[in-house]
């Protein structure tokens, strides 16, 4: 009988402690430990992030105006925005501006990476002044530009001192969307700037220092070495600039209010107008869905196209 | 012992009446929002000063939003419960954005201090509420009712040649002046305008553009609101006469206009524009701005498509109150306190508020062109109410810049727009 209630002690301990080891190992506790401190950034991300945005794609098909109760529509409102003029040009002017903002910015920050890349008097002195657009707000740009860009404004001061033309740039369909991008090139070259200068910080001395003896030129060297070498940096830079350029807001909503006649009027913009103007959350959700999907869309079409590529070394 | 007993019942009676007090005089907070108009807010600063003086369980809390976000704030607080238990709001979006919500209450007559509704409608001249009435309710009392007059800086026109005098009957008569008064440089840009309007927010566009509207018989949608009726040749009427002052008189140049001023008369009070429109509390702005302006300003009425009968819009804001609001009650019993000066609102503002026997307050003998603003207001009439204020505004203002800024065809664009206010009418 004692050996019976001995063995059965026994193994109860045994189960015990196997249970125990099992479960309070080393590497499970530092996994809850890790999960007790990302807890609480998780959960402000799940409630400020993850919960709108599902209520975002909830909303969509609803009509609602944040008083009475949502009537859903279902696809009612994708197919009311897609007959809305004024969207459909939102859609356009966002991904002109796009493209004409972080084409010129990724080419000039570029060129000044690979300027500063290189050992100049005050390297340190010039970086930090083509970053300091970056760290300031992207109010206070607009604002200072808008100003710059009245029709009596300091640009035209400039120009009209060089004997050119000197246009009225915030009301002129032709020259607003310049007035918003010309800003956005100014603010974001320092960015990018410094994530070439990374990427190009990374590639070992040794393969120029290899080109060099085999002769190559400046050029060839740009060609065959830094630019598949930098492939991973230039594929993330564009895949951050087009992220930022089609959910711009600010700039067209302080300097010009999508104006004039609607020509500068992005897709954050209409969205927000639709939303907090107008009282149309749903329609307005629904507008936020499609850029979702079209970011996404060109994120994944990016990654695709760029990916992780072993064969560069 | 006498003399404790009836220290005792002093007390007694000293401590009753006190408890009696608390309760009759719960505090009380009351939210207050209005827009950014200086002289406005000076006054509304010093009457809920006093209101609180006189009634101390009764805290105001007053805000002042800017202009160019002052809707959609409204909206968006008023519509998720965090509005003001008071707003001052006007009619178009009141009626279009607020009423439909159901975001505001109606008169409580008996807060506001009368026995009826008629005799409240009594103390106010026939129109003076209309722009806050749907289906015989009414949901405000005003705090500003406006027309237009045309308002002229008297030096400029007698420089040209022009008697002190002259007042334009038509609107050609005021571009062929108009034209004659601005100013060019040498290389042939504009740096003076003899007449323009106000080039700021959506409203603004709106509001100027129904005052030619309203005189050519335009309506921005059918009497059933089922269709927009933007395009139509008397749409197209009101859309020339503004667009002629910029093209065809050169008398306006929307590039010279200050887009950003608090102040709408910016432009007028800093002498870059000769003539323009003006309303009432305009007049305390342009002295406020600019004292030796405003004595060599004089006003006269609009000119009129058809001078033999005479059209004028009326547009107006309202003290409304928040239909989620919980102290409803005292919320309309401020409001009566703050319409209860139309003298002190007449002289320190010049807020006309439509009170019956204005012009017999002493204050009016000292308020500017009295006579004439009541012309006004007496022939005058609301615009056609519509839904959506803020969207058909919205698009209405891009049109008109498209037409304005760079001189596109009227009727194409009036058609594009009526497109965009068909949609926004599904």
């Amino acid at each position: 009988m004692a050996n019976r209630t001995d063995r059965l002690s026994a193994q109860r301990i045994s189960a015990r402690t196997i249970l125990q080891s099992r479960l309070f190992t080393y590497r499970t506790r530092q996994q809850v430990w890790g999960l007790l401190f990302a807890l609480p950034a998780v959960t402000l991300f799940a409630v400020f992030a993850i919960y709108p945005i599902i209520q975002t794609f909830y909303i969509s098909f609803f009509d609602y105006d944040l008083v009475n109760t949502p009537d859903y529509v279902g696809m009612g409102n994708y197919e009311t925005i897609f007959d809305s003029p004024i969207f459909i040009n939102s859609i356009r002017f966002t991904f002109v501006y796009a493209f004409g903002t972080y084409i010129p910015t990724l080419i000039l920050a570029l060129i000044l990476a690979l300027t500063l890349n290189a050992r100049l008097p005050f390297r340190g002195f010039w970086r930090m002044m083509n970053f300091i657009p970056v760290v300031i707000s992207w109010v206070v740009v607009s604002v200072v530009w808008k100003l710059m860009f009245h029709r009596n404004g300091l640009f035209n001061a400039g120009l009209d001192s060089l004997g050119l033309m000197t246009p009225d740039w915030l009301l002129s369909t032709n020259y607003a969307p310049f007035a918003i991008i010309i800003p956005s090139i100014w603010k974001e070259l320092g960015f990018y700037m410094v994530i070439f200068l990374a990427g190009l910080q990374n590639i070992p001395n040794v393969y120029y220092e290899a080109s060099k003896i085999d002769g190559a030129s400046s050029l060839q060297s740009f060609r065959f070495i830094t630019v598949p070498l930098l492939r991973p940096t230039i594929a993330l830079a564009i895949v951050i600039s087009l992220i930022e350029g089609l959910k711009v807001f600010i700039p067209p909503f302080v300097m010009t209010q999508g104006g004039p006649a609607g020509t500068t009027r992005v897709m954050a913009l209409i969205i927000y107008q639709t939303a907090f103007a107008n009282g149309r959350f749903g329609r307005a959700s629904a507008m936020a869905v499609i850029l979702f999907l079209i970011i996404l869309s060109i994120t994944l079409i990016q990654n695709r196209l760029y990916g992780t590529r072993r064969d560069i070394y | 012992m006498k003399k404790m007993t009836v220290l005792l019942l002093i007390l007694l009676l000293a401590f009753s009446s006190s408890v009696l007090v608390a309760q009759e005089q719960e505090p009380v907070t009351v939210t207050f929002w209005s827009h950014t108009h200086p002289p406005m807010v000076d006054l509304n600063e010093q009457l809920i000063a006093e209101y609180m003086e006189l009634n101390p369980h009764v805290t105001i809390e007053y805000q002042v939003i800017p202009n160019n976000l002052f809707f959609e704030t409204m909206l968006v607080s008023t519509s998720t419960g965090v509005g003001p238990d008071v707003m001052n709001m006007g009619n178009a979006q009141l009626v279009s954005d607020y009423l439909p919500r159901g975001l505001v209450a109606e008169l409580d007559v008996e807060a506001l201090g009368f026995e009826s509704l008629d005799d409240l409608l009594a103390t106010y001249v026939p129109n003076a509420l209309s722009g806050a009435m749907v289906d015989g309710s009414y949901y405000g009392l005003p705090s500003e009712i406006n027309t237009d007059m045309l308002a002229i800086y008297t030096p400029d026109l007698v420089e040209a040649g022009y008697p002190e005098d002259w007042a334009p009957t038509t609107w050609d008569e005021l571009g062929e002046v108009a034209g004659e008064l601005s100013r060019f440089d040498e290389d042939g840009n504009q740096t003076h305008r003899g007449f323009d309007l106000v080039y700021l927010h959506a409203g603004w566009f709106s509001n100027q553009f129904q005052t030619l509207a309203i005189q050519t018989g335009c309506t921005y949608y059918n009497d059933d609101l089922t269709e927009s009726t933007i395009n139509s040749p008397e749409c197209v009427a009101a859309a020339q006469i503004w667009h002629d002052m910029i093209f065809e008189y050169q008398a306006a140049n929307p590039s010279l206009s200050s887009r950003e001023s608090t102040v709408p008369l910016q432009d007028y009070i800093d002498g870059t524009v000769t003539m323009t429109f003006i309303q009432p509390w305009g007049m305390e702005l342009v002295r406020q701005g600019d004292p030796e302006r405003w004595e060599n300003t004089r006003l006269v009425a609009l000119p009129q498509v058809d001078p033999e009968n005479p059209s004028n819009k009326i547009n107006a804001y309202y003290w409304a109150v928040n239909s989620g609001s919980e102290v409803q009650e005292e919320a309309w019993k401020f409001i009566a306190f703050m319409a209860s000066y139309p003298g002190r609102w007449l002289v320190d503002v010049n807020f006309l508020q439509g009170n019956v026997g204005m012009d017999e307050l002493p204050e009016a003998a000292d308020f500017p062109y009295a006579d004439q603003w009541m012309v006004g207001l007496d022939s005058g009439d609301f615009f056609q109410l519509y839904p959506a204020a803020n969207e058909t505004h919205e698009a209405l203002r891009v049109a008109l810049e498209n037409i304005l800024f760079n001189n596109t065809d009227i009727q194409s664009t009036l058609d594009n727009l009526k497109a965009e206010l068909d949609f926004i009418l599904q």
